[in-house]
This record gives structure tokens, C-alpha cells and sequence, in this order.
């Protein structure tokens, strides 16, 4: 959330309200608005929590898509690498248990584990798309489709549990909380603090720009391409992996069934945040509010009776569909008016 | 509608065959694509801009054949052009902008290419090319290809002496830029050496090219030499954006120091910084890209087309900025299809033809119609000696 007042800043600075900029954060506005005034329980504090907490899963896969995205990629197997990552991280647990028996050790081995697997899921992406010269949107529908075939095999079209020893070491991290404020979404802040610094204050934000608006143009400044491109997937591959480490605790199991979806929910939290889908322009800020307004509109629909919660996809369509055409038609409108000038 | 299409490019005197794919095609065919589309839709008001920016000279012949056939039939046409002699050629009445401003619409037999291009400058324009400096010939060689070839080229040899200009004449597509490209490492070579500063060089990436100090200038800066849609700075400083790191972070104040300067030098005109680099004028766009070239701080700079498609003011400035970097020793590999441009500002002046180089010319030989021989294929090197023998 700090990273939505940095932000925020920058068109203070020109003394210009930049509605690319603001719109996102000024739809989250009018959306707590509308959720207190229709239910006041939308901002008690255990409300508060739960959609933050919630919104943490999304958020962090989102915040490594802005990065894919900006560099003019995208990556549709992220639900099923989180659910394939959730399901072996269960077994690699559970057999630990077999062999040494439940301590936090376990648990370790666990996110260590989830941590190598999500490197190596996006590093797969990336040495495909750019070694490989596949397109992006083939390689991953593509891993998307083995990941969640892999996890279904290995549930055995069931589910993965966890062993109870196991999960009681396991469930504070995403039970607990520090400072009033659970574990996930203290995860959720520290993604989005080092993905904005790294988006906007590293050479490889700048790298990530430059491939997303013209390929061509950052190769003929000495960008190494493939290189950058590859971490992007690395890094969403990252996200995915802590996501799914503060998901685990949660129910403590892996279906066919988790994660499914995921991928776009957390391109559409990327989109409505003003990252552009075509790649050249990024803001992990954005993706950040994004996520809240996506987890917000569901949370809403649960509260009041107005609108079936049933139609909670309809509604976030209508949001994703409205912030687009919204950010260019402010977009055309800044061009109109240089041009007067 | 194909036998539409082949008719409309045959009275344009192209050989295209109607189904072939655009990106398949030389620049100079794109742009006669584009022409037939205006015309094939019996317009009766045709506004053409820049429309011979690639084309050779015989196909600028054709497309003012097909103009004048069109206004005869009482098609009205405005030409936007930077090239003086054409609007001479073409035009009955002219039209001067400047800076967004109208500065006159005179008729043609009342002026001369001199009166058009002061009032384009606003000023006396008295030398368009700097006076050149004699070439050294003691200068140590900085950079030497041998036997260079890579697709499109073969068996390219030269030497490049310090403080050197170079250039590179020939028709479109004969291989310049690709000579250019492979030297650098833009794209693989499949023969030959190249050694720069008396030492065999591993360009195999254009990184490693640029920090040796050996620097390519695109021909094409909109579609790769310039990000249209960000801002001046980060387009500067996209080539060498590690000289502005302190620790791990991007410092802003440094970069910002560097677009201070190279607007100052390279005299940059925006309005103000945050403008998107594709709204300023060809010609600020490309000192944008020359400054940006220079902030790697090269020896060596290959530049293609410096002066394509931008006003005559700017292309004085872009020469007169060329000499100086010359007479501080760096050396330049002009690459230019104005052969006014190679002429006035060349010490030496190679001629590729067909990939491959037809001749060199020195001093006094460097004319128009001696490039104009070796470009067209009539002469080649080694001629005088088979005549001489």
C-alpha cells in the first residue's frame, strides 16, 4: 500500500493529475465508498483484513506479470504452476515427514522446494520463448496444460493432503499476523515494495520497458533481449512460488481445482492497474490496486444482496472492460490536446 | 482486384507482382505500393509527404512522370518534400514552413534553391557543409575489415584512419547498412575479420562493440533507434544506462545531467522533457538519436542516413557536428543515399554495388558521376589498371 502513495507522487510533482496514473487508485476510492455505504461492515477491521489477506494470492502473482506483460510477454500457466508447485511441495513434505518426522525443518524443506521449482517453472517459459522463438502466449498455454495435468496425476484425480504434524508447524503463516496484520499480506507489501523499486529505480525496470515498446529498438541499444526476457519469467515463476508458499497453510491441500483461473485474474489485476497488455508500459503500483479492486468488487457482492455474488465474474468483466477503455480515452485525449498546443 | 492492383503498379513502371507480402518487399517498392494506393483511388487532391524519402533516382523519375500525368488530369497535388531540386522540378507555387509558422507561398520561377532554403533556415545559409579538413595520411588505422560477408555481402575490405570520414555511396539495398550491421555484431557475419585498433575485435554482440567504442547509428530511428512513445531522457540514455547506476538504483539526477548536456550540444528543441519522443520533428528526433549514439563515447561512429527525411537546418547542423567529431579524432563511417551529402563531407568515398565494393574514390575524384559509374555497375576497381595495361 505504501507503494500506491509513492505512486501517487508523481504527478503531483508536474502539477498534473495523470488520470493514467490516478484513475486505478481513484476507482478503488469509489469502490470502498460504495462498499461502506452499502454495508458498513466493508470496512470493519476483520473485513479489512480478509480482502487484503485474499487479495495477497493474486497480488503477488500480479506484480511478477507486470514485469512479464511489460516486456511485451505474458504468461497464462501461472494458476497451474501454483497448483502444481502447491501439489509437490505436499508430497516433498509428507514423504519428508516418512523419513525424519514433522519440524519446522520440514516446513522448510517445503518453501525451499517451492522456491526452486518456481525458478525453474518460469525459466522454462522463458528459454522457450526467446531460445525457442515460440511465442509467449503458445509456451505457456502449453506449460499451463502439463502443469495441471501433472497435478491431477499426482493427486490421482483426488486431493494432496498435507500431514496433520505437518500442517499445525505450517498453518501460522497464513493464520498469524505481526503488528495486526497477517503474514501473507505483510509478503503481498514486500513483493510490491521490491517489484515497484525494481520496475522503476533498477536498469532491468528500464530493460523491461524498452523490450515491451519496440523489441527492435532495445536490441539496437545493446539490451540483451533474451536475457531480460527470461528473467521476467523468472521472476513471475518467483511470484508464483511465494504465493502458493502462503497459500499451502491455508486449506493445507492441492486438487485439480486449485488455482484454476488464477492466470487471469492476476492479468486482469495487471490491466486494470494501467500496465498496457501490447508491453512498453508497466506499473507494479497499478497491479497492486488492481488486485485490491478485483478481491473488493468479490467481497462486496458477499455483503450486500443486490447484485447475486453469483455474478461476481460478469461484474469484474465489466470493471476490466471499463478501466481499459477508460485509460485510452484519457490517453487519446492527453494526445489530442499536445497536439493543440 | 489483382488484375486492378498489377495494373496500377505497371502504369507506375514497378514490377511488383500483386501477391506478394508487403514486409517482403525493399523500402523503395513499400513506398511505391503506397503510392499506387493514392492513386488507384482517383483522388483528386493528392497530398504526398516525403514520398521520395527512399526512393533511388529512377524511381523518383517515375513517381514525378506519374504526378505529372495526374495533375494534367486536373489532380491537384501538394508535395511535401526536403529536397530542393524536386520541388524545383515539380512544383508551379511553394509553400515555406517553419517552426509551425507560414512563411511564404511564392511561385517557383521566382526563386532558386538558395531563396527557398533561407527562408526554410530564417537566415543566410551561406555554407551547408563545413570546409573539410586535408585527411591525414599518417593517422594510425583504428579500425580494418577483411574479407567481411554476412547475408547480403561479401569480400567487404577497408581500413578506417583516425579523424577520418568515410563514406559509404551506393544505390538502396546495395549493402551498406548491412556491412555496418555486421561489423558491429547486429547481425552474425560468416566470414572475414575485423581489427580494431590494430587488435582482432569480438563484436559478436552489439554490446561489446559499443563498450570497445565503436558505435552504429540506425538509418531507421522510428522503428529502431527511438522508443516514439516514452520520453527524451530514457531514449538517450537506453544504450548506456549503466553509466547511471550508483550501487543498484537508476540515479535520475545523472541521467537528467546527461539530457542537459545533450541538448545543449546536440541542440535538442522540445518543448519541454516530458514530451514523447514521436511528437518532435524528424529533425529533433534524429539529434536525439546522435546524441544518443554519443553518449557511449565512441571512436568510431557509423552513422546510416544521418540526415534522412529531416530540414535542410538541421542537416547543416548535422554536418558541421560530423566535422568537428572528425577533427577531434574520432572517426566517422558515413553511410548516405544523398550523394551531395557523401561528396561534401567524405574524405574517401567507398561505392558498394550488389553487396560487394565496386571502388574507392580520393580527393579530387569524389564527383557525382565518377559514385554514379560505380554505383550503376558501368565502371569497377581495377578498370584504369586493365586500360592502363
Amino acid at each position: 500500500m505504501s507503494v500506491s502513495a509513492h505512486e501517487a507522487e508523481k504527478p503531483g510533482k508536474r502539477f498534473r493529475l495523470d488520470l493514467k496514473t490516478a484513475g486505478p487508485l481513484l476507482a478503488l476510492i469509489l469502490l470502498v465508498i460504495l462498499g461502506y455505504s452499502l454495508n458498513p461492515l466493508f470496512l470493519g477491521e476483520g473485513n479489512v483484513t480478509n480482502i487484503l489477506t485474499r487479495s495477497a494470492f493474486i497480488g503477488i502473482i500480479a506484480v511478477g506479470a507486470t514485469f512479464v506483460i511489460t516486456a511485451g510477454g505474458i504468461d497464462l500457466s501461472v494458476g497451474s504452476m501454483a497448483a502444481f508447485i502447491a501439489g509437490v511441495m505436499i508430497i516433498i513434505m509428507n514423504s519428508a515427514i516418512d523419513t525424519m518426522g514433522a519440524s519446522i525443518w520440514t516446513v522448510l524443506l517445503g518453501i525451499g522446494s517451492s522456491l526452486i521449482l518456481g525458478v525453474g517453472a518460469g525459466y522454462i517459459n522463458g528459454f522457450l520463448t526467446t531460445k525457442g522463438k515460440i511465442e509467449a502466449f503458445i509456451v505457456t498455454l502449453g506449460t499451463m496444460g502439463i502443469y495441471r495435468s501433472l497435478v491431477t496425476y499426482f493427486a490421482d484425480g483426488g486431493t494432496l493432503s498435507l500431514n496433520n504434524a505437518a500442517r499445525e508447524i505450517y498453518r501460522p503463516v497464513y493464520y498469524d499476523s505481526f503488528l495486526r496484520i497477517p503474514y501473507p499480506v505483510w509478503v503481498f507489501i514486500g513483493v510490491a515494495i521490491i517489484g515497484w523499486v525494481l520496475m522503476n529505480r533498477t536498469a532491468f525496470g528500464r530493460y523491461c520497458m524498452a523490450i515491451g515498446s519496440n523489441e527492435n529498438v532495445a536490441r539496437y541499444s545493446a539490451i540483451k533481449v533474451d536475457r531480460v526476457k527470461t528473467w521476467t519469467y523468472i521472476i513471475q515463476g518467483l511470484c508464483v512460488s511465494l504465493a502458493t508458499i502462503i497459500y499451502v497453510p491455508r486449506l493445507g491441500s492441492a486438487s485439480a481445482a486449485t488455482g484454476v483461473l488464477w492466470e487471469l485474474e492476476a492479468i486482469a489485476a495487471v490491466i486494470i492497474g494501467g500496465t498496457m497488455l501490447k508491453g512498453g508500459f508497466g506499473r507494479v503500483g497499478g497491479t497492486v490496486i488492481g488486485a485490491l479492486i478485483l478481491t473488493a468488487i468479490g467481497n462486496i457482492l458477499n455483503l450486500t444482496e443486490i447484485i447475486s455474488n453469483y455474478l461476481n465474474g460478469a461484474v469484474q468483466g465489466v470493471i476490466i472492460v471499463a478501466a481499459v477503455y477508460l485509460q485510452r480515452g484519457t490517453f487519446r485525449a492527453g494526445r489530442k490536446r499536445k497536439a493543440a498546443e | 482486384m489483382r488484375k486492378r492492383s498489377a495494373a496500377v503498379l505497371e502504369s507506375l513502371h514497378v514490377h511488383i507482382d500483386p501477391d506478394a507480402r508487403i514486409g517482403t518487399l525493399s523500402v523503395a517498392d513499400k513506398q511505391m505500393v503506397e503510392i499506387a494506393k493514392a492513386i488507384s483511388r482517383d483522388a483528386r487532391v493528392l497530398i504526398m509527404d516525403e514520398p521520395t524519402a527512399v526512393l533511388s533516382v529512377g524511381e523518383t523519375e517515375t513517381l514525378f512522370e506519374q504526378i505529372r500525368r495526374l495533375t494534367a488530369r486536373g489532380v491537384a497535388v501538394i508535395f511535401i518534400s526536403h529536397k530542393l531540386d524536386e520541388i524545383m522540378a515539380l512544383a508551379q507555387r511553394v509553400t515555406v514552413l517553419r517552426d509551425g509558422q507560414l512563411i511564404a507561398t511564392v511561385s517557383t520561377e521566382a526563386l532558386t534553391p538558395d531563396s527557398i532554403a533561407q527562408m526554410m533556415v530564417g537566415r543566410e545559409l551561406s555554407n551547408l557543409y563545413p570546409p573539410k579538413h586535408e585527411p591525414d595520411v599518417d593517422a594510425p588505422v583504428v579500425l580494418s575489415v577483411r574479407g567481411l560477408a554476412a547475408a547480403g555481402i561479401s569480400d567487404i575490405s577497408f581500413d578506417l584512419r583516425k579523424g577520418e570520414i568515410l563514406g559509404f555511396a551506393g544505390l538502396i539495398g546495395s549493402g551498406r547498412t548491412a556491412v555496418a550491421e555486421a561489423i558491429v555484431g547486429l547481425s552474425g557475419k560468416t566470414a572475414g575479420e575485423v581489427d580494431f585498433e590494430g587488435r582482432p575485435a569480438d563484436f559478436s554482440h552489439v554490446g561489446k562493440s559499443v563498450d570497445a567504442g565503436v558505435a552504429y547509428m540506425t538509418k531507421d530511428r522510428k522503428g529502431r533507434g527511438l522508443l516514439l512513445n516514452v520520453g527524451l531522457q530514457p531514449n538517450l540514455t537506453l544504450l548506456t544506462l549503466k553509466k547511471h547506476i550508483k550501487g543498484i538504483f537508476l540515479d535520475g539526477k545523472s541521467e537528467e545531467q546527461a539530457l542537459e548536456r545533450a541538448t545543449r550540444r546536440f541542440d535538442i528543441r522540445a518543448r519541454d522533457a516530458s514530451v514523447r519522443v514521436g511528437q518532435l520533428s524528424g529533425g529533433n528526433q534524429q539529434k536525439l538519436m546522435l546524441g544518443k549514439t554519443m553518449e557511449s563515447e565512441p571512436d568510431i561512429i557509423i552513422m546510416d542516413e544521418p540526415t534522412r527525411g529531416i530540414d535542410v537546418g538541421t542537416k547543416q547542423q548535422i554536418y558541421h557536428i560530423v566535422a568537428a567529431l572528425a577533427a577531434e579524432g574520432k572517426s566517422i563511417i558515413l553511410i548516405s543515399s544523398e550523394m551531395q551529402e557523401v561528396i561534401g563531407l567524405s574524405h574517401r568515398v567507398l561505392v558498394m554495388r550488389n553487396g560487394r565494393l565496386a571502388g574507392t574514390l580520393e580527393g579530387g575524384e569524389i564527383v557525382e558521376a565518377e559514385i554514379m559509374r560505380y554505383a550503376a555497375g558501368i565502371k569497377q576497381d581495377g578498370d584504369d589498371e586493365r586500360i592502363s595495361a
